[in-house]
């Protein structure tokens, strides 16, 4: 079921995007594959952090396949892929403990959001350096 | 659509006049297929790309392009002409990434050569000028079931479906009147993170849903922004520092506001309405 939900986080949002209509279900499959991975990686009792780092690495691989075969840019896939990772009760809990008063927990639950969401950008990161580096040494339109 | 005419010219000067015009007309070309891409949300490599590349293949000698996310130059170079530069800035931003797709497809269309100056201009006036993508209504609706979807997603039951789905609505029905006035991106996630927690806690008063947390960020998990996330690493990675720190802090201060403005509507029912109600 939730492998569903995560399908549509990443499919409806890609609407409010305006994402190509023909990427809309590889995008919510990017999302969903995104959100499976950070499950099996909970089930496997990774770090929180290493699974949301393989969560990003999922969607970015699965977007740069599918970029691949539908021909269009990984970014479209991308951008909504990565909504169900969104580190978001995290980030109300800091905001929650600031008006609490509770700094130091707000700062520790702020970290923990900054981080996750700095793993969010390293997944994506790893796997666009590997691809890229392909393209750069490709493309070769200088005469 | 003058070469031939040019090179059947004899007159020195007229020659390199008509050589100018059409050097001028490949950047413009050029320049407004990138001002499309960067105004539609694509990265600063691939506006970059974009311009090299139907600038080359229309038989330019030499072409540099730089591209930030505010504005872009664009400046040509034949052994026989002047240099041609032209600067475009780039004021108002939004994201709609079927428009970055249909430019990308024409940009592959037209460099192999099978369409003529005026007609690709044409296209791509019709490009940035037509409503590519989906209806406002549609729009409107994906991003309530998105909402909806991520609020039972990150823990809700799914009584907060509909709770988180109403929220969404509600913050993009306000957002739609803000942004006539132009103010800013920042204030506009602000505003969008504050009505996040009033309707949402006004919800939960009237009894309906039963996961605060889950309703409000929920309801704003469709706004995170993920376009200047993503964007600002791919511009890291390809070496456009600048472009890649700017975005970088857009992304944060664009999320660092929504957080603010839900804490404000919080901090607000929490200290006065509480009682009230």
């Amino acid at each position: 079921m939730e492998f569903i939900l995560a399908l549509f986080v990443a499919l409806f949002s890609g609407v409010t995007l305006h994402i190509p209509r023909p990427c809309l279900i590889a995008a919510g499959l990017a999302g969903m594959l995104g959100w499976g991975t950070v499950k099996i990686s909970g089930y496997l009792q990774f770090p929180q952090v290493l699974g949301v780092f393989a969560g990003a690495v999922a969607v970015a691989l699965a977007a740069e396949i599918f970029a691949r075969i539908q021909k269009q840019p990984a970014t479209v896939y991308v951008v909504s892929g990565i909504l169900p990772l969104v580190p978001g009760s995290r980030a109300y809990a800091a905001m929650l403990s600031f008006i609490d008063g509770n700094f130091s927990t707000g700062i520790s639950k702020a970290t923990e959001t900054f981080l996750i969401a700095s793993y969010i950008a390293a997944g994506i990161a790893v796997v666009s350096i590997v691809t890229r580096y392909r393209k750069a040494g490709s493309c070769d339109y200088r005469k | 659509m003058s070469r031939r005419m040019g090179n059947n010219n004899t007159n020195p000067i007229a020659r390199e006049v008509i050589k100018m015009t059409e050097h001028k007309d490949i950047v413009l070309l050029a320049i407004y297929a990138g001002e499309i891409l960067l105004r539609n949300g694509a990265e600063t490599y691939r506006v970059e790309d974009t311009i090299n590349r139907i600038c080359y293949y229309r038989g330019v000698d030499f072409a540099e392009t730089f591209v930030t996310p505010t504005g872009l130059i664009v400046s040509v170079d034949n052994k026989e002409s002047h240099p041609v530069t032209i600067i475009r800035k780039i004021t108002r931003r939004e994201t709609n990434l079927t428009k970055v797709s249909a430019v990308n497809a024409f940009s592959r269309r037209f460099v192999s050569g099978k369409i003529s100056i005026d007609e690709g201009m044409a296209e791509l006036k019709a490009i940035d000028r037509q409503d590519l993508g989906y209806s406002h209504v549609r729009v409107f609706l994906s991003g309530g079931v998105a909402a909806g979807a991520a609020a039972v997603l990150l823990g809700g039951s799914w009584d907060d479906f509909f709770p988180a789905l109403l929220v969404a609505f509600v913050i993009r029905i306000v957002l739609s009147t803000i942004t006539l006035f132009r103010f800013s991106l920042f204030l506009d996630a602000y505003v969008a993170g504050f009505t996040a927690a009033i309707t949402g806690f006004l919800l939960i008063k009237l009894g309906w849903g039963q996961h605060l947390s889950e309703i409000i960020t929920g309801a704003l998990v469709p706004l995170f922004p993920g376009v200047a996330l993503t964007n600002s690493i791919r511009d890291f990675i390809t070496g456009d520092l600048q472009s890649g720190t700017v975005r970088g802090v857009e992304a944060l201060l664009a999320a660092g506001a929504l957080a603010g403005g839900v804490g404000i509507g919080l901090s607000i029912f929490v200290t006065f309405l509480e009682k009230v109600i």
